[in-house]
């Protein structure tokens, strides 16, 4: 009698506290299922998200992370705010147009302090400003009307300006002597200076500064599990630190899942991103101020990303509930 | 039953459908509590289409001359080639096969190498049509032509016609119902040809085509707004075969068996 009694209640303990009976009979923590979807194809701009999976750090805070890569059309931020994905990279512009349209989007970590986005010319090209391209009549290649596109229209005018998507590829580039297009500062320009292709970048961030590649989550999952939450942005801020100090060892790993970009190329990503990366006051990777976000806000109202008044700024950034234990480790819930 | 009552009930019944699963929709949101940025419910897109109206005409414009001038492109290529094909024997031999290949090829993956060749915007949206649009009719055209009754053939060879004057005659007539039912199918097809040209490689800004439109509204979370041009390519998709279905009854309605056996149903 008093046998089945312990075992009903250790079977009720495992089930609704999170354990899972190993084969000798022990009780250990159930590692809690974390779907984190990129918005690109694995490149050094997830260094620390990979390095973390390499070195089994996210294992050990208790997380069983699955890695998605992405592409240009996959709905990140909608992924994220519906439930299909736990964690998802996105842009700042992204987190506040969806809380915008009503989606519960936090951020949590922004793996780029400055924009890496940037305009990518062949060195004959007579263009060295932004205010020059926006004022000519060339053709760029760039994203279908992002809010960077919309700033500069409402600056410098941009009527003679061809638009063209943008798709991530290089053979159009490659094939025009005029040709210009959006890039990533630590993708494409290295990609070209490897095929020996002389090229100028016109960065982005002279003229629209927001944080890039934020890591966000829904707010409903972070105040079900601000355990996974903290211990996923404490194992990646870990990650990032660790694939810094020595990025090519973990470079091989990222290069092996996307054979698009080679290894050389990745192990020089990895030096030009630092500087973006790696805040320049001294805090840790990740962080982040709401000034900028408000400030993005703004931008967005501007131009009319987004309806002024509604505030998506407000609440956009996370914070571990008081009780969370800095270095808790997960549970599932 | 009288021709406005038959042309009526042909009308209200296809719209009866629509209407009930546009009510369904908007319920099955309004009830479920479904974010909007994940699925609007029809009055959400209904107001997008209104709010957007200018913009949307104006894209839908550019979407529906893509398409149709890549829709005349095939149909002109896919009768001519369909024919000389059909005519003789040995191209039919080794051409049939590789145009099957054209129907297999997906669009999609070789758009990016297509903007390689032409110009950005509209020529990019004409060929994309072009070639998704040409299969259909080219085939049909070939078929057509090849069913046509031997009798009659060798009647024509009796009497000492000269191939051209057989297929002028005789081959080309006898194909039309085919090669209409081809241009039906190719219509819609054309249109899904030109959006993904613009996909790839049509303008932004003030000169955006449906496709540009809906990846704009994609990154931007307005689901409303995607819905709204999805629902504007079939219009355009619409009167593409509404148009082509006008011209074939002209064409056919007099002699041919599946439209007099049509008008028969009706009466």
């Amino acid at each position: 009698m008093w046998r089945s009694v312990v075992v009903a209640a250790a079977t009720f303990l495992c089930l609704h506290v999170g354990c899972d009976q190993s084969k000798d009979g022990s009780a250990t923590p159930a590692a809690a299922m974390v779907r984190v979807q990129l918005n690109w194809v694995p490149e050094p701009e997830f260094g620390g998200i990979f390095a973390a999976q390499q070195d089994g750090l996210y294992s050990a805070a208790g997380l069983d992370v699955d890695i998605r890569k992405g592409g240009s059309q996959v709905p990140v931020a909608q992924l994220v705010a519906s439930g299909q994905a736990d964690f998802g990279v996105m842009t700042a512009e992204d987190v506040l147009t969806l809380r915008d349209r009503g989606g519960d989007l936090v951020a949590v970590f922004a793996i780029f302090q400055e924009n890496p986005t940037g305009f990518l010319l062949h060195e004959s090209n007579p263009i060295t400003t932004i205010e020059q391209l926006w004022t000519s009549s060339s053709t760029v290649a760039v994203d279908a009307n992002p809010p960077f596109v919309r700033l500069l229209n409402a600056k410098y005018g941009g009527k003679d300006l061809k638009m063209v998507p943008y798709t991530g590829a290089l053979a159009g580039f490659l094939a025009s002597e005029d040709a210009v297009q959006q890039c990533f500062i630590t993708a494409e320009p290295v990609e070209c200076r490897l095929r020996g292709v002389p090229t100028r970048v016109l960065s982005v961030a002279t003229v629209f500064n927001p944080y890039a590649a934020v890591l966000a989550t829904s707010a409903a999952s972070a105040a079900k599990r601000p355990q996974v939450v903290e211990a996923f942005v404490r194992a990646t801020s870990e990650g990032w630190r660790r694939y810094f100090a020595e990025p090519s060892k973990y470079n091989p790993g990222i290069a092996a899942l996307n054979p698009s970009m080679s290894l050389e190329a990745m192990n020089i990503a990895a030096e030009m991103e630092r500087p973006l990366i790696v805040p320049a006051d001294g805090s840790p990777i990740g962080s982040m101020r709401l000034e900028r976000w408000q400030q993005l806000e703004r931008e967005l109202a501007q131009v009319g990303t987004i309806e002024s008044g509604r505030m998506p700024s407000a609440g956009v950034l996370w914070s571990a509930p008081v009780g969370t234990a800095s270095g808790a480790t997960a549970t599932t819930p | 039953m009288s021709a406005p009552a038959s042309a009526i009930r042909a009308v209200a019944w296809p719209l009866l459908g629509v209407a009930i699963v546009l009510g369904v929709w908007q319920i099955g949101v309004m009830v479920s509590g479904v974010a909007h940025y994940l699925l609007p419910p029809p009055s959400a897109i209904a107001r997008a289409m209104w709010e957007s109206r200018d913009m949307l005409t104006a894209a839908m414009g550019r979407t529906a001359l893509g398409a149709a001038i890549g829709f005349i492109c095939a149909a002109a290529a896919g009768i001519l080639l369909g024919s000389v094909i059909a005519l003789i024997p040995l191209l039919r031999r080794s051409l049939y096969p590789l145009a099957t290949v054209l129907q297999m090829v997906p669009v999609v993956a070789v758009a990016p190498l297509l903007q390689l060749w032409v110009d950005n915007g509209l020529p990019m949206a004409i060929l994309s049509a072009a070639i998704v649009a040409l299969f259909p009719v080219l085939a049909a055209t070939i078929d057509g032509q090849a069913s046509v009754d031997p009798g009659l053939r060798e009647l024509f060879k009796l009497y000492g016609a000269s191939p051209l004057r057989r297929w002028w005659k005789l081959d080309f007539p006898w194909s039309v119902p085919a090669t209409v039912t081809g241009l039906r199918i190719a219509a819609g097809l054309a249109v899904i040809g030109a959006v993904v040209g613009e996909f790839v490689s049509g303008y932004g800004g003030t000169r955006a085509p449906l496709g540009i439109v809906i990846q704009a509204a994609m990154r931007d979370a307005r689901t409303d707004l995607v819905f709204a041009a999805v629902a504007l390519t079939t219009v355009v998709g619409f009167a593409l075969f509404g148009a082509i279905s006008f011209v074939g009854w002209l064409l056919v309605s007099r002699w041919h068996a599946s439209a007099v056996n049509e008008s028969e149903d009706q009466r």
